[in-house]
């Protein structure tokens, strides 16, 4: 199924997702025929459970899809569309238009409102908010929040996607219900994971590319051996983006939460780093140029390594919950984490 | 959106948590015995009393049929049974290689009496194995080796020297890879596999001691030593692609990102009973997530080979990061605890630290340099 999903949506953005769409939509042209074709295949409720009218999909069967946003570098808010669907669903709302989504938790507050400062991709404009909202201990609780007293401003981003920042002070939750396992920050991490995985192998493929046909001293580059381990060591990066993504999917699909999330959104945004750095030296002064197509991906790359958690946050987190229960080796916890 | 790299998903086979709960059990009862520097040399220490009573519970030659001593189990159920092993540092070392590349050799390519004769000890512990494949002229070039072996009356006649062979001096048998037909320029064509019984006359066998005073790697010269026919391993002239194939089983699995398990495991230890604090966490939590990533690859790979598929391309990923993983351990042991860890050896963990670190440059050297891999991965991926 999987693959189904991705075939179709890499037909739409091959066709309609090219450079020059790129561009318009980062100097503010929202590509209004490509958001309908994309909104055509009809996959925002993919998640959404049969009985509520979706399609009743596991998260396994999305991998696809994340992936291949992030490989077209896609600017269209798809992969969060289909997220809102799935938390109205778990709020047992029906999916609407408008419903935006916040990459952090909100406080809770006095007779049931919120307060927060947030970074809300493709907000602009939208009066819903859903969000994680703290709790005690470990359980969190999804919410949809009243955001139209809410102060907005755009936000500045490397990535150049839309985004808004909203402050909000006692906001009205209009409902809420227990998360479960999957909350909305782990699932915003597994999305983003997806997307770098998709732009990893984009990006690989252009590197590729560029090593066969570039040629210095006599020959394409891509025959000397520093190039070769550059795109080596890019290649096995993109691969253990993939495999965390695969992970977390399975792990979401099993009953598995936060700890699935982690590994996924670690492991991609870790691999950022190494990634981008082979694929811009291997390009040179060419790969640093408005015109060529790399820095739309790498921009994104650094974007999104950022979003819904870095590295740096889930390794905490995971490391201080191994720590915790520190009587159990971490070898066994190494082991559960992978559900079959 | 093509990818070159898959990793299936993969079902553990029912009874798989039953099988490794048994495993730990039994490790348990062996783990008593083990020293921090016994745990820093992980597998490729032997203990042949180990081997057997691994044997015993039918652990080695799992998945080779029954008629040949085997259990007839699936590779995940091994792979279960061997990481578990290599986890806690067990001393595989005597049964490692046999089970890991010989006996599938020996079994894919071997004749009728080849098999009988050899999978049923190797599966009972009673016969350890070692590689044949580096010269003191041909370690990365592997196709300049040298050693000849030409037909006489008797058998086959070798001439030669393999060098960095693991644990020679405990084996019974080699598999070598070496020259039957033509001349050195020919490099991989006019190559064979010959399973040479190192007992026979005309074959020394010297220790080389490393930078640890131990002594696993060893030379073994061959002068005039005469092999029976029924040496041949497989086809004569195809030594080349049978030991190549044979790398492809030796690159995926979870030796390759494991050596160094028991040294995270002690520092854990440490660091549980100090309480967290925030670089810790971060240190810990990205170890875990980076083996969570890299085990998660290596089952798929194994699911890939019980399938009768060649996952090149994710072999050399595993191995690529694997062992970088583990080499980076010794220094995120010193970053992390508490007190001068590597000024002395007179702790636990400064013990198994030091043992690590000082065999940690050969974990991106065996089986194939990084350089060498990376190379390999490239050309795979369509460059060159």
């Amino acid at each position: 199924m999987s693959d189904l999903l991705m075939d179709q949506l890499n037909r739409v953005l091959r066709g309609m997702a090219d450079m020059a769409l790129l561009r318009r939509a980062e100097h503010g042209t929202w590509p209004v025929a490509l958001d309908q074709a994309v909104a055509g295949l009809g996959l925002e409720n993919a998640l959404v459970p049969e009985s509520q009218g979706g399609a009743g999909l596991g998260w396994a069967d999305l991998g696809g899809v994340f992936e291949t946003l992030g490989f077209h570098a896609a600017p269209v808010p798809l992969g969060e569309t289909i997220l809102a669907h799935w938390a109205m669903g778990r709020l047992g709302l029906s999916p609407r238009e408008g419903v935006a989504l916040a990459l952090d938790p909100l406080t809770p507050g006095v007779c049931g409102t919120v307060s927060g400062d947030v970074h809300v991709p493709w907000g602009q404009g939208r009066r819903l908010l859903l969000a994680d909202i703290d709790q005690e201990g470990d359980e969190s609780l999804l919410g949809l929040i009243d955001a139209s007293t809410a102060q907005s401003s755009a936000l500045a981003t490397v990535g150049r996607d839309p985004a808004v920042r909203l402050v909000m002070n006692d906001a009205p939750v209009l409902a809420s219900a227990p998360a479960g396992p999957v909350s909305l920050g782990s699932a915003l991490a597994v999305l983003r994971a997806g997307q770098i995985a998709g732009a990893l192998s984009r990006v690989l493929d252009l590197s590729i590319d560029h090593g066969n046909t570039r040629e210095q001293f006599g020959r394409p580059i891509g025959k000397f051996q520093a190039v070769q381990h550059l795109v080596a060591g890019l290649a096995s990066e993109a691969a253990c983006a993939r495999a965390g993504l695969q992970l977390a999917l399975v792990g979401f699909d099993a009953g598995g939460g936060w700890e699935h999330a982690a590994v996924a959104k670690f492991r991609a945004s870790s691999a950022v780093t190494r990634a981008t750095f082979a694929a811009h030296e291997l390009h040179g002064a060419i790969g640093v140029t408005e015109e060529h197509i790399l820095h739309y991906l790498t921009r994104r790359l650094w974007q999104w390594r950022d979003e819904a958690g870095s590295e740096h946050d889930w390794s905490e987190r995971l490391g201080q919950s191994l720590l915790a229960s520190g009587s159990t080796p971490l070898w066994h916890r190494t082991v559960a984490l992978l559900k079959a | 959106m093509p990818n070159p790299f898959r990793f299936d998903p993969v079902v553990m086979p029912e009874g798989s948590e039953t099988l490794r709960a048994e495993v730990r059990a039994f490790l348990a009862e062996w783990q008593p015995r083990w020293s921090p520097r016994h745990l820093g040399q992980s597998w490729m220490r032997l203990d042949k009393e180990f081997t057997r009573d691994v044997a015993a519970r039918g652990w080695i030659g799992m998945t080779w049929p029954k008629a040949y001593g085997g259990g007839d189990r699936s590779m995940l159920e091994r792979y279960v049974v061997i990481e578990e092993m290599l986890a806690v540092g067990a001393p595989v070392g005597a049964h490692w290689i046999g089970d890991r590349q010989s006996g599938p050799l020996i079994l894919r390519l071997g004749t009728e009496e080849q098999k009988k004769h050899h999978l049923p000890k190797i599966a009972r512990g009673e016969a350890c194995f070692c590689i044949g494949l580096s010269e003191p002229g041909a370690g990365s070039d592997l196709a300049a080796v040298r050693t000849r072996a030409v037909r006489c009356a008797e058998g086959w006649k070798i001439d030669g020297r393999k060098i960095w062979t693991t644990n020679a001096h405990h084996s019974d048998y080699m598999i070598a890879l070496v020259r039957t037909a033509g001349k050195a320029e020919d490099r991989q064509r006019g190559l064979s596999q010959l399973l040479v019984d190192l007992r026979l006359p005309g074959i020394e066998i010297r220790r080389i001691a490393d930078l640890t005073g131990e002594a696993h790697f060893n030379e073994v010269t061959f002068d005039n030593a005469v092999v029976p026919p029924d040496a041949l391993i497989g086809t004569e002239g195809n030594g080349w692609e049978q030991a190549t194939a044979e790398l492809a089983f030796e690159r995926s699995g979870p030796d390759r990102f494991l050596s160094a398990m028991p040294l995270l495991e002690a520092l854990f230890a440490e660091l549980a009973e100090a309480g967290a604090d925030r670089l810790s966490a971060r240190g810990i939590g990205q170890i875990v997530a980076e083996l969570a990533v890299l085990r998660r690859m290596s089952v798929s790979v194994a699911g890939m080979l019980e399938r009768g598929e060649m996952p090149n391309q994710e072999a050399a990923v595993i191995k690529e990061l694997g062992v970088e993983l583990e080499q980076r351990l010794p220094d995120l042991v010193r970053s992390l605890s508490d007190g001068p860890v590597g000024r002395s050896i007179e702790r636990p963990l400064s013990e198994i630290q030091a043992m690590v670190l000082q065999v940690s440059p050969t974990f991106s050297l065996r089986g194939g340099t990084r350089e060498i891999i990376r190379g390999i991965m490239a050309r795979g991926l369509g460059l060159r």
